[in-house]
């Protein structure tokens, strides 16, 4: 590939000082990390890595801080009042994404999050899909309507919003609206795609349909996806984390995880006692 | 099996239902009692002013000796409308921008508290000592003399405070999830702002202007020393003086002019005033 074709993928890749004696292999990679909520620890020494182009899950029973961990990943954390990292790393490709050269909206930028509940911007469906693109000059203007219609097309919601792309956001279906939300996500070429439990408010074909996404993307891009299921993270993850309390019990293959688990809080939670 | 029971509920005593009639009566009393005063109003004051109520009194200046008891009050309710529209200019770009400060900006709570504070302290001052501000400062100190530009920008100072808390308000309505979505795309603040957060609390915004812009329409003591005159040879202009609604009204009822005429103007500015409430409302339905 050449430069050019570099920096159109990548309009906004910087160059911060890298880390030393950092592992290339993985597309995350989390060090002695503790994040608060005030003064309160809800995540706590956490170590792990995430590989490139798979699905990680990452599971545990509501309040074990997974949700608090996957936002954290994009410094979408600290958008919440009181809510900071007190120790620890993140590296994205060999560079601390808390170093205080990172620019957060740069990261956010290359690392995109799927929230729980869609949330649909006051204007069109075209409007919603290049509402990142748009800013970040991903295209140029006059190719802007054929960038969101590859997109849409890629989460399979073209055929149903081609009649109504100028039209309000407002009034598609729950599952629509998530496909949106990722539509948008992709517009803005993340490398990596994090999901917040996206498929929790989700009747079970548009979950189907969410997963079935996450399979096709799981090629082109690094995801880690929260979620209270245990069957959903069988379906859709190579690799598991599981927390608890705030720690990270146990990582491996989501398979090892729910077949063999090495720990017997993980046991215990595979096998439905706590959760 | 082991059967179980449950207790009977017991039905509430009759002295609950007899004062929860009470009640409702008194709350439907008071109710058409609070919806009976404004529309007393108006009617009283569209019964006495009906005598002169007519397109001519909405267009033409005062006439007659003493001055005010023909004619009508063309040139004040154009002067009320300039005045208010000089004080828009000045307290819209404060007072929005004053509010997304507050509610998007301002870093830490205390801080927000302490200036959203000041702030509710200037709305609560009374609009006589916005004229004697405005007079001291503008007219005096600044020598814009007794004109429209100088009683414009006291009625700005007078709305600003309402449009900042109302713009405040109508942001941290929006939900917290909105900033947090838009954010998480890598995009700025400030670009949230104008394509998400404002669109979504125009409507609350509007009617706070459209209510601050009715305040200030309607007072008295801001534009006395600041910019009203009994008779205006001049016209519009920024640097003369204006006739007002409120301050013409004051001076056909104090100096016993013509009530006629007085109550006529009286309900052309309340049913002025109504209307711009009944838009306000609309906008905030509208959502």
């Amino acid at each position: 590939m050449n430069q050019s074709s570099v920096a159109y993928l990548n309009p906004l890749q910087h160059d911060a000082p890298a880390v030393a004696g950092t592992d290339g292999a993985a597309a995350l990679s989390v060090a002695g990390f503790d994040a608060r909520y005030d003064k309160r620890l809800v995540l706590q020494d956490v170590n792990c890595e995430f590989p490139p182009q798979q699905v990680t899950a990452i599971m545990g029973p509501s309040g074990c801080g997974k949700s608090t961990f996957i936002k954290a990943l994009n410094r979408t954390l600290e958008l919440t009042p009181g809510a900071r990292i007190s120790r620890g790393s993140v590296l994205f490709r060999g560079t601390d994404i808390y170093h205080s050269t990172a620019n957060p909206a740069d990261i956010r930028k290359r690392i995109g999050i799927i929230h729980q509940r869609a949330v649909i911007f006051p204007m069109s469906v075209l409007e919603n899909v290049l509402f990142g693109a748009r800013f970040h000059q991903i295209v140029p203007k006059s190719e802007l309507e054929d960038y969101a219609r590859i997109h849409l097309e890629r989460v399979g919601l073209w055929s149903e919003v081609r009649d109504r792309l100028h039209a309000s956001a407002a009034n598609l279906s729950g599952g629509q609206q998530q496909r949106l939300c990722l539509a948008r996500t992709l517009a803005n070429r993340p490398e990596v795609i994090l999901m917040d439990e996206p498929c929790s408010a989700l009747d079970p074909a548009a979950t189907r349909r969410i997963e079935e996404l996450i399979a096709e993307l799981e090629k082109d891009f690094t995801i880690i996806i929260v979620t209270h299921n245990m069957s959903q993270a069988r379906r859709v993850s190579r690799q598991a984390l599981f927390f608890y309390e705030g720690r990270l019990v146990e990582a491996g293959p989501t398979a090892q995880l729910f077949e063999n688990p090495g720990d017997a809080l993980t046991r215990e939670f595979v096998t439905g006692q706590i959760g | 099996m082991k059967r179980i029971f449950f207790p009977a509920v017991p039905t509430l005593p009759a002295t609950a239902n007899l004062m929860d009639d009470a009640v409702t009566l008194l709350a439907w009393l008071l109710g058409l009692l609070a919806l009976a005063l404004p529309l007393g109003i108006l009617a009283f004051l569209a019964w006495h002013g009906a005598a002169v109520l007519s397109w001519e009194f909405l267009s033409t200046g005062p006439a007659g000796l003493p001055l005010g008891t023909a004619g009508g009050i063309g040139p004040a309710i154009q002067g009320t409308l300039a005045l208010v529209g000089i004080g828009l200019l000045l307290a819209l770009p404060l007072g929005i921008g004053g509010g997304i400060y507050l509610s998007e900006y301002a870093p830490r709570a205390a801080w927000v508290s302490v200036l959203r504070f000041a702030v509710e302290c200037l709305a609560g001052i009374p609009a006589v000592i916005y004229g004697l501000f405005g007079y001291s400062l503008l007219v005096v100190f600044l020598a814009l003399k007794i004109s429209l530009l100088a009683g414009g920008a006291t009625l700005g100072f007078l709305m600003f405070p309402i449009i900042l808390i109302g713009t405040q308000e109508s942001l941290a309505a929006v939900e917290w999830h909105e900033r947090e979505a838009a954010l998480a795309l890598g995009v700025s603040r400030a670009r949230v702002i104008r394509r998400i957060l404002l669109p979504k609390a125009w409507p609350g915004i509007a009617a706070v202007i459209v209510l601050a812009a009715g305040h200030a329409a309607g007072s008295a003591a801001p534009v006395m020393y600041t910019a009203s005159t009994i008779f205006s040879a001049t016209g519009i202009t920024l640097a003369s003086p204006v006739m007002t609604m409120p301050t013409h009204l004051y001076h056909l009822v104090a100096e016993a002019v013509s009530f006629n005429h007085a109550y006529g103007t009286a309900f052309v500015l309340v049913a002025g005033m109504l209307l711009g409430n009944s838009l306000a409302l609309f906008l905030r339905r509208r959502n």
